[in-house]
This record gives C-alpha cells, sequence and structure tokens, in this order.
C-alpha cells in the first residue's frame, strides 16, 4: 500500500467531514476580515509588522489580536559567536538551531532568551516584558564585576535584552519524574499598559537536555492611535489557553518523539 | 441557488444546470484542481470534464450534498490526470503522498491484513477521534491538497504549528493502523 492508496480511500470519507474542511477557511475568514477592517487606520504602522506576522484578527470580546509580533529568541553560543533564532512551535525547528542547556554545562549559564517588539510597534512608548516561570528561575548578565544576578519571581526586562532561564539538577529531577511542563509567562507592556502576552514552553530530554520547544506569543496592536484596555484576568485566561494547547497527544509521546530527536541528534543523524 | 434547484435542473435536462453548478462551485473545483495540477491549462480542462461528468451523473444521482460530490468528482479527476500525466516534479501532491507512506506501518502487514474497501470506513472512523481543527487541517492538506502555507493563512497560524499538527496526527493514523491491522488478524 502506498501513500497514494491512503489518499484514494479518502474519497470515501462521509460527506460531511469534506463539507466541514472546505467551509472551514470562510468561517475563519469573516472574523479576520472585520478585524483587518477595524485596523486599517493604522495601516502604516501594521504594514512594517504584516510582513513577519500573522494577520490581526478580531477576538469574541472584541480585542484586536495580531500573533507573532513579538519575537522570542532563542540563542545558541558557536565559535562564530551568539546566534539568535526565532523560537516557533516545531520540534524540527531545533534541528537548525540546536539550542540546549543541562545543569553542569559549562559553556552556557542557562539557557539564553531575549524578547522582542518592533521598535516603534507601540508609539513611543517604552516597552517592558514581565516574566516568570513555574519552575527553574531567570537571571541576567549584570557586568563583568557584578556577574549574574537571580532575577525575582517575575522581574521586568527591556526589548532585546538577553536573560537566562536555569535550574537545579535537583529540581528538574522532580520535574521529570512527576512528569511536569516547565513554562514561562510573558507579559508585554507599553508604558504601564498590558499590550501582548505569550509563553514559552522549555521542554527536557531523559538525559536532562532542557531546550525551548515551542512558544506562542499575541500582541494587541493599537487602534485608532490608542493603546487597547485589555483586562489582566483576560490575558491569563489567553495564556491558560495556550499553555493548554498541545502539539503531542500525551505527555509519554511528547517525550518519546523528543527523545528520538536528540539521540538522532548526537549520534550525528541529526 | 440552493443545491436542490440545481439538481432539479439537472434532472430537468436543462442547459441552465452546467452554468448554475459552476457559479456556485467553480472556484471550489478550480482550486482543488489546481492544488493537484499546479498547471492553469490542465485545471481548467479538469474542471469542465467536471461539468461533464456531474451532467453524466446527475440523474441517477440524486446527491444529499452537492458541494462535496461536486468536489469528490474534481478531485478523482485531477487525480487521474495527474497520474496520467506522470508528473515527475515534486509537488504538494508527491509530497502529500510521502507524507501519508509515512503513516502505513508495514506494506505487507497492511496489504494482507486489510481489504481495500474497509480502508474508506476505517480512515472515516480515524478521523472520527481527531478534534475538529485537526481533522479539518489533515483533510485539507491530504483531501484538498492545500499547501502548508495555505492552511496556515486559513487557520491564522503558523506554518511550523501546521506542520507540527500534521505530524502529530500521521503518527496518530500510524498506529491506529496498526492497531486495526492487530485487530484485523485477531
Amino acid at each position: 500500500m502506498l501513500g497514494k492508496d491512503l489518499s484514494n480511500a479518502l474519497s470515501g470519507i462521509a460527506d460531511d467531514k469534506i463539507e466541514s474542511a472546505m467551509n472551514t477557511y470562510a468561517r475563519r475568514k469573516v472574523r479576520v476580515r472585520q478585524g483587518w477592517l477595524r485596523v486599517a487606520a493604522v495601516a502604516a504602522t501594521l504594514a512594517i509588522l504584516l510582513t513577519a506576522a500573522l494577520w490581526p484578527a478580531e477576538t469574541e470580546e472584541g480585542f484586536i489580536t495580531a500573533p507573532g509580533v513579538m519575537k522570542v529568541y532563542a540563542h545558541n553560543l558557536t565559535e562564530e559567536g551568539v546566534q539568535k533564532s526565532a523560537v516557533t512551535n516545531m520540534i524540527e525547528d531545533v534541528r537548525y538551531e540546536p539550542n540546549f542547556w543541562t545543569p553542569g554545562m559549562s559553556r552556557l549559564f542557562g539557557l539564553p532568551f531575549s524578547l522582542e517588539i518592533p521598535d516603534g510597534y507601540f508609539g513611543d512608548q517604552e516597552i517592558t516584558f514581565a516574566v516568570s516561570a513555574n519552575h527553574g528561575a531567570f537571571w541576567k548578565h549584570e557586568g563583568l564585576e557584578e556577574g549574574y544576578a537571580k532575577l525575582g519571581d517575575s522581574f521586568k526586562i527591556q526589548n532585546d535584552e538577553r536573560i537566562f532561564w536555569k535550574c537545579s539538577m535537583e529540581e528538574l529531577t522532580e520535574v521529570i519524574k512527576n512528569q511536569e511542563e516547565i513554562y514561562a509567562d510573558i507579559c508585554v507592556y507599553a508604558g504601564q499598559t498590558l499590550v501582548g502576552y505569550g509563553i514559552i514552553e522549555i521542554c527536557y530530554t531523559a538525559q536532562g537536555l532542557l531546550f525551548p520547544l515551542r512558544c506562542d506569543t499575541a500582541c494587541f496592536p493599537p487602534v485608532n492611535g490608542e493603546l487597547q484596555a485589555v483586562p489582566a484576568d483576560y490575558v491569563g485566561l489567553q495564556m491558560e489557553d495556550l499553555r493548554n494547547q498541545k502539539i503531542f497527544v500525551s505527555w509519554e509521546d511528547k517525550q518519546k518523539e523528543i527523545n528520538a530527536y536528540w539521540d538522532a541528534f548526537f549520534d550525528g543523524k541529526g | 441557488m440552493e443545491d436542490h434547484r440545481i439538481i432539479e435542473l439537472f434532472w430537468d435536462r436543462s442547459e441552465e444546470a452546467i452554468p448554475a453548478a459552476a457559479g456556485k462551485y467553480g472556484p471550489l473545483c478550480r482550486q482543488i484542481a489546481l492544488n493537484l495540477l499546479r498547471s492553469e491549462s490542465d485545471a481548467e480542462e479538469c474542471v469542465n470534464d467536471t461539468w461533464l461528468a456531474l451532467w453524466n451523473a446527475i440523474p441517477p444521482e440524486k446527491p444529499a450534498r452537492l458541494s462535496t460530490f461536486v468536489a469528490k468528482i474534481a478531485r478523482n479527476l485531477a487525480m487521474k490526470r495527474l497520474t496520467y500525466r506522470n508528473a515527475a516534479k515534486r509537488s504538494c501532491v508527491t509530497v502529500s503522498y510521502e507524507e501519508l507512506s509515512e503513516c502505513i506501518p508495514a506494506e505487507r502487514t497492511v496489504h494482507e491484513e486489510l481489504e481495500a474497501r474497509e480502508l474508506a470506513a476505517l480512515l472515516d472512523r480515524f478521523l472520527d477521534t481527531l478534534e475538529p481543527d485537526s481533522r479539518n487541517i489533515f483533510l485539507r492538506r491530504y483531501w484538498f491538497f492545500d499547501s502548508t502555507r495555505q492552511i496556515a493563512r486559513g487557520f491564522g497560524v503558523s506554518e511550523s504549528a501546521v506542520r507540527s499538527r500534521l505530524f502529530y496526527i500521521r503518527k496518530k493514523l500510524k498506529d491506529y493502523l496498526l492497531k486495526e491491522a492487530d485487530i484485523h488478524v485477531g
């Protein structure tokens, strides 16, 4: 049997499924079109973003969101220096830019990240990010003399500022034993206004390698030149939804897939 | 025009039947044909063949869902044309076939244990196990042959999210086929 045979057999599936798939884009197109019309007044600002971001969309609550505006970069230290690669949602991206860290690694202090909002996206408002993690902690390099400083449970950093996530082997062992997931939550502020959010999922292998598996972000672009007043509890719910979106059917499946990838990578087949 | 009215036109052998069907389902058929054939001229011929096939099928057919009936005809004709053309160039369709080949556990096992006519029913049952979005993404890729880019834009997600989701679904299908083959053997 070939893939073509499976493809041919798909012709015999129930009509309601085909019809649902047939109309699925149209159901989404209406909401996207409405959002696009509403932000047309700030097209000059959005034009910069749409080349890199997805189409703005309107939520059921009436907020305009723009996914992909905030970029999360994982950093890798190579012979050529520090390289940044955008964290997306596919394990295969790791294949091209293998950013990983493990407790006890000497060349990296922790798993390096930086967060970025394009210049001018929120006008001349200062951009800061509030970051917290459910396991481990974030650190920042304060200078040659000061060294690394542990950041609090929730801290603010500047645009494109590098931070490091790390945890102890003891904590990682507990996390693996309890089959827990590691997330970093991000809230974006323009001045004092909450204007975006995101989550980073940090994954681990059985051998204790840690790497960024995926991230999801969304911003609330200005509408008619004004920042949207988005309640913090609404953002909290959206972030919970993002954390609940899984690309693997089970924890076991995820670990099996991830371990297989890294085994192949270190065997030189990745 | 309502589907039942278009079907009536076919049954009445009215010369307005094909224009009515083409007006409503032409873009759909054209998109399916274009996804498979990647050629405007081939797609146009395929779409024209679709109306002829529809004229020959109705009557005696009285499809409950005209949209899917038309789409199936267009898809089957496009696939036949593609096979006939024997496209050597790597296309979205050959990529789709290759991706689906990953779902086949072992050619000998599935060939021996599952009859071909049961495969459609089996795939239908498998699709019932998926969440609606996953099901629709799977069908847009392997029934409609949309590119991952088209699917990403249609669903408002990143291409990498689409590829991840398809990867997971194919894996699930492979496990499902293995399990069905074992059950069939007993």
